[in-house]
């Protein structure tokens, strides 16, 4: 089958593709084998870049992997922006876009994807296993990039997209995946970051160490050695520019021979204190507060790639213990079969219109963290949460993972509310077993609706992801 | 043996006496034993009397609380400052900062003393990086002092608790006085042999020999151990010069100013000496060839009659040099005198000038004996077992070392390639003759 080589490309400010019927709501329907990249103009590159976003949080590794193709209209990009694409296109005046320019190497990526078991094509919205993906399927490491623009300082382009605010960090997630032996690491700097707010944007000053001015003179000392006079320069500046002893009169006229500069001091000009010790002090651009230097979190900045367990990682995804541990517990079903038994729920309903069944979707946002957390405890953490659910749910109650962090149950014969309420007690339950056993909390985001014939599964479930 | 130089000794007739021992009985007693005790005795009695004058300069002290900058320049000593410290945080006188100048360590010494400056027990604390010798490192602390008066302190010591205040009276009792010499004493005297002859050395020549030359109004040497200074003064002499002996080049500078220079008995003051015969042989050499650099060569204008000539400056440099430098001349002389005239007796002759010598050294700590119970201080009585050693102490190893360093400096002016400075240093105080 002979793929078209630029089937989407996404024109006038990204908003839709030129075949105007796609746009991003719709891009599960897309027949992604047939798409060898996508193209996104990027005369404005933060459009372009928020068009990468939407790619790239998408759940499906069709398309989050796909090669994406910025297509400028100048040589000149600025901006660590322009690196998270893999390829950046020049078009040449009015010129209808040259399918020949297209790198061929995205070819490659294409290949990798299509390589991905069949089990491990559905959707996933496992953040870790999502940078181990675009990793290896690249065949390249996270490179940082220093920027101004992040008020962290650093960038690592490829991946920053993957992420949205909720997430987690880029830099910590990348450093768990480095403690699983996932990823090796290389430094590639060390930086000093604000411990109020993280920022590397820091104003470096010495002040004054007895009152904390940072109005200070800088007092060089001179030694003449034949006298042993040793005072402020200042002081034997009395002839311009020549130096001359103030006790002996004579003319300095060699450093090293007849005098030298044996130190500097910081003098205060508020408080006369003298010392050589300034006590250096970060003030911060972010949050302004000061910080001193030695109080600053100062961490390695790495660059990492992938290990061959990580390799092996990225193609057959990451079991985690919760998903494992339901699995056994609560007989998860796929998600294709549950999006079967919820049409036909559906249809049921439809047909009869005597009964009333419910979906609730529940989302542990950061379980990752927790599981990063808490390590081995971690099993103990989840036998628990499975407990809670097999305490809530009925016989009939059919449950699906979406993600590690996000199920999907379908109650029949269950009003939304009565599915509302359940869904509470349910986060009642989970919040007192953290809160008593393990001394934090977790977020639990919850959501009951009816079910109709016009329910999509899928896309009120990545409509809840994305809310 | 004993017994017959005795006998010896009582059939000699009064000339014959002078005649053989005239070293002793003509110059040594005479200076050592005769001029101190008149002095002291009258000096004692007239220190009681003035004791409503002490109070009353106390009183104004801690009126005006003047502050005082102790200074202590040094190279390597990182390791007793904290000791300092603390003997400083128990003075009686609070109202003081302390100021440490580390002459390019290459030890702890900057880490030491950052950490007690962080700590506000040091109140400013300069590193030079590159060593410029005592007089560079005692300018810089100059330089950034604040106080009304300087306080020259080693880092090696420490002092009794009302050490401070004591040295301040004298400025208050005479605006006169340009700078006082504390009372200098060996803290480690139980380490050792040396240590021990030191403490008696110490106390006759320091407690004993400088009160009274102060008192006479001819001291010429304010211990760089520790020593205090008006800062008025200090700063328009710009400091110290080139050392080595730069306390006692300061010393004779305030004279010639003008300004009186005293000693305080009662401000006293502990520091550790060399413990081993080869180390205090070394640090007497140096001593000892500063004195001819300082007296003879920089300062010979004190010596001649000029403008600014004044008898006491005069007599204090004389006294030094006749004492020190001439006397050693007169051994040499006795010395020859016994092989010609007298080589028949030279047993007799040695027995009983050791003998004259050892009482000469028990009136002299019977001195000081004296001394320390009317300043109320404690008595150092054990020290009298060492005594009969002194005349061998003082006498020939002493002399040995002194002989030595005059012949050596005189000749080859050893001093300006003393490792003491830093070579730069040296080569230019050499080329201009100081
Ligand atoms: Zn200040
Ligand atoms: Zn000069
Ligand atoms: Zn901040």
């Amino acid at each position: 089958m002979m793929k078209q080589p630029l089937q989407l490309v996404f024109a006038q400010n990204n908003r839709s593709l030129l075949q105007a019927t796609t746009t991003f709501e719709s891009l599960d329907k897309v027949d992604w084998q047939q798409v060898s990249c996508l193209l996104l103009d990027a005369t404005d590159i933060s459009t372009a870049y928020a068009a990468l976003v939407k790619l790239r949080q998408n759940s499906l590794p069709h398309c989050y992997l796909r090669p994406v193709v910025f297509v400028a209209n100048t040589e000149r990009h600025n901006g660590w922006q322009w690196h998270a694409a893999d390829a950046v296109l020049v078009l040449q005046g009015e010129h209808l876009l040259d399918p020949a320019l297209v790198p061929d190497n995205l070819e490659t990526i294409n290949r990798w994807i299509d390589n991905l078991p069949q089990q491990e094509r559905g959707a996933d919205g496992h953040l870790q296993v999502k940078v181990l993906r675009l990793l290896a399927s690249r065949q390249t490491s996270a490179e940082p990039q220093a920027t101004p623009s992040n008020y962290n300082g650093y960038v690592y382009p490829l991946l920053q997209p993957v992420f949205s605010l909720q997430d987690m960090g880029v830099m910590q997630t990348l450093g768990f995946l480095e403690q699983q032996n996932l990823l090796s690491a290389t430094l590639f700097d060390r930086a000093h970051f604000c411990i109020h707010c993280d920022s590397a944007f820091l104003n470096f000053k010495e002040t004054c160490v007895a009152c904390g001015s940072h109005d200070l003179d800088v007092v060089e000392l001179v030694h003449h050695f034949s006298c042993g006079f040793t005072a402020d320069i200042t002081r034997f500046k009395a002839g311009g520019d020549a130096l001359i002893c103030p006790k002996c009169d004579k003319h300095l006229r060699h450093i090293g021979v007849d005098y030298d500069k044996p130190s500097t001091v910081n003098k205060c000009r508020l408080c006369q204190h003298v010392s050589q010790d300034g006590n250096v002090v970060a003030k911060c651009f972010n949050c302004d507060c000061s910080t001193e230097a030695r109080f600053l979190d100062v961490r390695r900045i790495n660059s990492y790639k992938l290990t061959s367990v990580g390799l092996n990682a990225a193609f057959y995804g990451l079991k985690t213990y919760f998903t494992d541990i339901l699995e056994n517990e609560l007989q998860l079903l796929s998600l294709r079969e549950f999006e079967l038994f919820a049409n036909a729920e559906a249809a049921r309903i439809a047909r009869y219109g005597k009964s009333q069944s419910a979906l609730a979707v529940v989302r542990f946002v950061g379980l990752d963290k927790i599981q990063m957390e808490l390590g081995s405890k971690a099993k103990q953490i989840f036998t628990e949460l499975a407990d809670i659910f097999k305490s809530i749910l009925r016989e009939t109650d059919i449950i699906t993972a979406y993600n590690e962090s996000m199920f999907a149950i379908l109650m029949p014969e269950t009003s939304q509310n009565n599915a509302a309420l359940a869904l509470n007690r349910l986060q009642k339950a989970v919040e007192q077993l953290f809160s008593e056993n393990f001394d934090r909390s977790l977020d639990i985001q919850q959501h009951a609706l009816a079910v109709t014939s016009e329910l999509q599964v899928r896309d009120a479930l990545e409509r809840f992801l994305n809310q | 043996m004993i017994e017959q130089a005795f006998v010896f000794f009582i059939n000699l007739s009064g000339w014959q006496l002078l005649g053989y021992f005239w070293p002793f009985f003509m110059i040594d007693m005479v200076r050592y034993v005769l001029l101190e005790g008149v002095v002291l005795l009258q000096y004692l009695p007239q220190r009681k009397r003035k004791a409503a004058l002490y109070a009353a300069a106390r009183q104004q002290l801690f009126r005006e609380k003047p502050l005082v900058s102790v200074i202590v320049p040094g190279k390597n000593e990182g390791r007793y400052i904290p000791k300092l410290v603390q003997t400083l945080r128990q003075q009686s006188y609070p109202f003081y900062e302390l100021i440490v100048v580390d002459d390019g360590s290459d030890d702890a010494t900057p880490q030491i003393c950052r950490e007690l400056e962080r700590n506000g027990l040091i109140d400013c604390f300069i590193r030079n990086e590159i060593r410029g010798g005592k007089a560079s490192a005692a300018n810089t602390a100059l330089q950034f002092a604040k106080g009304r008066y300087i306080v020259h302190i080693d880092a090696d010591s420490y002092m009794e608790r009302d050490a401070l205040e004591t040295i301040l009276l004298p400025f208050l009792m005479d605006a006169d006085v340009g700078c006082v010499g504390g009372d200098v004493r060996v803290a480690n005297y139980e380490d050792s042999f040396a240590a021990q002859i030191q403490r008696i050395e110490y106390s006759k020549s320091i407690m004993v020999g400088r009160t009274v030359a102060s008192h006479l109004g001819i001291l010429r040497i304010v211990s760089g151990a520790y020593g205090a200074f008006r800062r008025d003064i200090l700063e328009a002499i710009h400091g110290w010069d080139v050392g080595p002996g730069l306390d006692g080049d300061i010393t004779l500078k305030i004279r010639k100013m003008g300004f009186k220079v005293v000693h305080e008995p009662a401000s006293v003051c502990y520091t550790n000496v060399p413990t081993s015969y080869t180390k205090l042989a070394k640090q007497r050499y140096r001593w000892d060839k500063s004195m001819i650099r300082f007296r003879l060569r920089k300062h010979r204008d004190i010596l001649w009659p000029s403008e600014s000539f004044r008898s006491s400056n005069f007599i204090t440099v004389a006294d030094n040099l006749f004492f020190n430098l001439l006397l050693d001349i007169k051994w040499v002389i006795y010395f020859f005198q016994i092989i010609q005239l007298s080589s028949g007796y030279i047993a007799f002759l040695i027995i009983l000038n050791y003998f004259f010598y050892v009482c000469a050294n028990l009136v002299q700590w019977l001195f000081s004996a004296m001394m320390l119970r009317s300043l109320n201080q404690k008595p150092m009585y054990q020290s009298i077992m060492f005594i009969p050693l002194m005349p061998i102490y003082t006498g020939t190893y002493l002399r040995l070392i002194r002989t030595f360093a005059y012949v050596m400096e005189l000749l080859h002016k050893r001093s300006y390639v003393d490792r003491w400075n830093p070579w730069k240093v040296s080569k230019i105080a050499k080329r201009n003759k100081l």
